[in-house]
C-alpha cells in the first residue's frame, strides 16, 4: 500500500536519507524510530510529497508521489510534526476546506470531524481561529485533517506529541480503527513505549538508513528499566543502558 | 502576567461553503478540479471577510484618514500642473500625462504585489498545501491573489488622480482612463506575481522538474542549513550586552537583518559622499541629509526587525526585561549615528566647522525620533517582524506625504506615531505571541 523504493536525499553536503527501502502493507501500522537527526522527519515529508527524492520513488496506493501527485495525495493523510495553518480561519473552516479539496461528501465529513473533535475534546473550539490554539491543539486539528478522509495511507510525523492522556487514547483508537478498515500506517515517535502498543513492526533509521526492521515478535522483553524497543534503540546507538547494564 | 491572545468565535461554517461533492470521485476528474477551484474561492473570501473584520473599527477609520489625505495629496499634485498643460497644449497631450500618472500607480502596484509575493513564497501562509491533493496552478493562483492585495489601496490615489482630469480632459479620454487602468492593474498585478514566484522558487536540485508554485514551496519548507559557523564564546555579561551580541551575529548572517543592516550602512556611508559631491553648499547640505536619513529609516527598519524577530518561545522565558531589550538596540544605533554625525561634522569642507556641528546636532533629533520608532513597534509586536515593519513604512510615508502636503507635518504625524508606539511598547511586551495556552 505504501512502497518507498530506494529513496536518497542530501542537504549539501549532509546524507539525510541513503537509499531506504520498505513497504507497509494495507492494515499495518508500522513505527518509525531513530535518534534526532537520523532521517524520519525527511522521509515523511519525502513520503507525503512535501519535498522531491534526490532519487528513489514514493508508491502510495499503487501511485507515484513525483509523477502521479493529485491520486496519490488524495490517498494520503499525513499529520504534521509542525503543522501550519490560516490562523484567521476556526478549525471548522479549516477541515471544511480540506475536505472540499479531498471531494469528500459535506455532511458525511461534517458529521465524522464533530465526532472526532469530540473525542480529542476539540469540539468546543471548533468555531474558534486557530490564531489561540495551543500547540496540542494544533497537532490535534492537523492529525483530524490528515484522517477527515479516511486514508489508504497516513504518515503521522511525531503525531501525538502534545496531544493530552485522553486525546491520545482516542487518537490511537482511531489509528487501529483505520488500520483495521485496510489503512497503510506509517508512525513515527521518540516514545518507544507509544510505538510497541501500537505498532505491528518496527523500522529504525541511523543517519538515513534502515538499521533494522524488526516485527512484534522479534522485540523481545525488556527490563526494569528499558521497554524492548528502548533496548534495542539504545543497541543500536552504542549508548549504555541505564544501570549500566 | 501573560496572557493569552483572545480569541472570539466565530459564526459557525458549513461544510458545504467551501463546496464538496459526493465521495469515490477520483481526484483527477474536472468534477473534482472545479470543487477544488471552488474552495480556494471560498477560501480568499473568507480570509479577506475575516482580517477585514479583525481591524476593528478604529484602524478602518485610520486607513480611510490615510486614504483620504493620499487621495487629497494627489489630487492637487496632479490638478494644479495638469491644467496648465491643458490650457498651453491642450487636452490630448493633458491627458497622455494623466496616463502616464495612471501607468506609473499600476507599476507601483506591480512592485508592491511582487515584493509580497516574494515574502510569501518565502513563508506560505497555510497548510502544508504539498500534502493536499491540489494542482500547483490553484496555490499560484491563491498565493498571487494573497501577494496582490497589499497593491489595492494604491486604487484610492489612483481615483484621485482621474479624478483631478474632471473638467480639464475630453469626456471620452476620462471615460476610457478607468477601464484600461482596471485592465492594466489586473495584468500587470498578475504578471509581476508570477514572475516573482518563477524567480524566487528554487531551481536546483531534484525540485527542478517540478511545476513554478511547487518549487517555490519546496524551497520555502527547506529549513536545514549544514554549513558550520564560528564556535561561541561563553561570557559573563550583562543582559543587554548578551542581546545586543545576539543581535550582532544574527545580524552578519544572512538572512533579513542584515539585509537591513546593510542598507543603512550604504545609506550613511552615501550620506557623509555626498559632501564631496557638488559646491553648492545648500545643494550638498540636502543630499547628505537625504542620505543620512535614508540611512536612519534603515535603521529604523532594522531595529524593528530585530526587535520583534526574536522568537518569543525562546525569548520570553528567559530573565531579561524590557528595558534590557530596549538598551541593546539603543546603544549600538546610538554609537552608530553618533559617530555617522561626528565625521557629517569633521569631515565635509564647504561649511564652516560651528555651522557643521550645528547641522549635525540638529540632525540627531529626527534620527532619534526615526530609529526610536522602529525599536519601539518592534518591540510592542514580539514574533511579528513583518508587520512592525510594514507598520513602520506605513508611518513614513504617511509623514512624507504629509510633509509633501503641509510642510513638516510629517514630523507632528511621526512625533504622534512615536507616542503611540511606546504607549503599547509595554503592553505588548507583556502580552504573549506564543499562540494559545494549554
Amino acid at each position: 500500500m505504501l512502497e518507498i523504493q530506494a529513496l536518497s536525499r542530501r542537504y549539501g553536503d549532509r546524507v539525510a536519507l541513503a537509499d531506504v527501502s520498505f513497504r507497509v502493507r494495507a492494515g499495518e501500522i508500522v513505527g518509525l524510530l531513530g535518534a534526532n537527526g537520523a532521517g524520519k522527519s525527511t522521509l515523511l515529508r519525502t513520503a507525503a510529497g512535501l519535498q522531491p527524492p534526490d532519487t528513489g520513488h514514493v508508491l502510495a496506493a499503487g501511485h507515484d508521489v513525483g509523477t502521479d501527485p493529485l491520486r496519490a495525495k488524495q490517498a494520503i493523510g499525513y499529520a504534521a510534526e509542525e503543522p501550519s495553518f490560516h490562523d484567521e480561519l476556526s478549525a471548522r473552516e479549516y477541515l471544511a476546506f480540506v475536505s472540499a479539496v479531498r471531494s469528500l461528501d459535506p455532511d458525511a465529513t461534517h458529521e465524522r470531524a464533530v465526532r472526532l473533535a469530540r473525542s480529542f475534546e476539540l469540539e468546543p473550539r471548533l468555531d474558534e481561529p486557530v490564531l489561540g490554539f495551543s500547540h496540542g491543539m494544533r497537532k490535534k486539528l492537523s492529525f483530524l485533517a490528515a484522517v477527515l478522509h479516511t486514508p489508504r495511507v497516513l504518515l503521522c510525523d511525531e503525531a501525538l506529541e502534545g496531544f493530552d492522556a485522553p486525546s491520545a487514547l482516542a487518537a490511537k483508537s482511531e489509528l487501529r480503527r483505520l488500520a483495521k478498515a485496510g489503512s497503510a500506517i506509517l508512525f513515527s515517535s521518540h516514545v518507544t513505549e507509544t510505538v510497541e502498543r501500537l505498532c505491528d513492526r518496527v523500522v529504525l533509521l541511523h543517519e538515513g538508513r534502515v538499521a533494522r526492521e524488526l516485527a512484534r515478535a522479534e522485540w523481545g522483553a525488556g527490563d526494569d528499566q528499558h521497554s524492548p524497543l528502548a533496548r534495542v534503540f539504545l543497541g543500536l546507538l552504542g549508548a549504555p543502558p541505564l544501570g549500566g547494564r | 502576567m501573560i496572557a493569552a491572545r483572545s480569541a472570539p468565535a466565530t459564526p459557525p461554517a458549513p461544510f458545504s461553503a467551501f463546496g464538496g461533492q459526493t465521495p469515490g470521485r477520483p481526484a483527477g476528474t474536472s468534477d473534482a478540479a472545479r470543487t477544488r477551484a471552488h474552495a480556494f474561492a471560498a477560501l480568499s473570501s473568507r480570509l479577506a471577510a475575516r482580517r477585514a473584520a479583525g481591524m476593528g473599527l478604529r484602524l478602518w477609520l485610520v486607513c480611510a484618514m490615510l486614504a483620504l489625505c493620499a487621495s487629497a495629496f494627489t489630487y492637487w499634485q496632479v490638478r494644479v500642473p495638469l491644467d496648465g498643460i491643458a490650457r498651453h497644449a491642450g487636452g490630448a497631450v493633458a491627458a497622455g500625462r494623466l496616463g502616464l500618472v495612471l501607468a506609473a500607480f499600476v507599476l507601483a502596484a506591480g512592485a508592491i504585489a511582487a515584493s509580497r509575493q516574494v515574502t510569501l513564497a518565502a513563508a506560505p501562509p497555510g497548510p502544508e498545501w504539498l500534502a493536499l491533493p491540489v494542482e500547483p496552478a490553484l496555490v499560484e493562483r491563491h498565493l498571487a491573489r494573497e501577494a496582490r492585495l497589499p497593491a489595492l489601496p494604491l486604487v484610492a490615489p489612483a481615483t484621485a488622480a482621474w479624478l483631478a482630469g474632471w473638467g480639464l480632459l475630453p469626456l471620452g479620454s476620462l471615460l476610457a482612463m478607468p477601464l484600461a487602468f482596471a485592465l492594466a492593474f489586473w495584468l500587470v498585478t498578475r504578471a509581476a506575481c508570477a514572475l516573482a514566484l518563477r524567480a524566487t522558487a528554487g531551481a536546483a536540485g531534484p525540485a527542478r522538474r517540478l511545476p513554478a508554485a511547487w518549487r517555490a514551496l519546496v524551497s520555502a519548507r527547506r529549513t536545514v542549513r549544514v554549513r558550520k559557523v564560528a564556535a561561541a564564546r561563553f561570557r559573563n555579561e550583562s543582559r543587554w550586552r548578551a542581546i545586543a551580541r545576539l543581535d550582532r551575529a544574527v545580524s552578519l548572517r544572512a538572512g533579513s537583518p542584515r539585509a537591513r543592516l546593510a542598507l543603512a550602512l550604504l545609506f550613511l556611508v552615501l550620506g557623509v559622499a555626498a559632501w564631496f559631491m557638488g559646491r553648492d553648499p545648500l545643494e550638498l547640505r540636502a543630499q547628505a541629509f537625504a542620505g543620512f536619513s535614508a540611512g536612519c529609516a534603515a535603521l529604523g527598519a532594522w531595529a524593528a526587525w530585530r526587535a520583534a524577530g526574536d522568537p518569543p518561545p525562546a525569548v520570553r522565558p528567559l530573565p531579561t526585561s524590557l528595558a534590557d531589550h530596549w538598551l541593546a538596540r539603543v546603544v549600538p544605533m546610538a554609537l552608530l549615528l553618533g559617530g555617522t554625525l561626528v565625521v557629517h561634522a569633521v569631515m565635509p569642507p564647504a561649511i564652516p566647522l560651528v555651522a557643521r556641528v550645528g547641522l549635525a546636532l540638529s540632525w540627531a533629533l529626527p534620527a532619534m525620533l526615526v530609529t526610536l520608532l522602529g525599536l519601539h513597534l518592534g518591540l510592542s509586536l514580539p514574533g511579528r517582524p513583518n508587520s512592525a515593519e510594514t507598520l513602520y513604512y506605513g508611518w513614513l510615508g504617511a509623514g512624507l506625504v504629509a510633509s509633501l502636503a503641509i510642510p513638516l507635518f510629517g514630523w507632528a504625524m511621526l512625533i504622534a506615531a512615536f507616542v503611540h508606539a511606546t504607549r503599547r511598547m509595554r503592553d505588548g511586551w507583556a502580552r504573549s505571541t506564543v499562540p494559545g495556552t494549554d
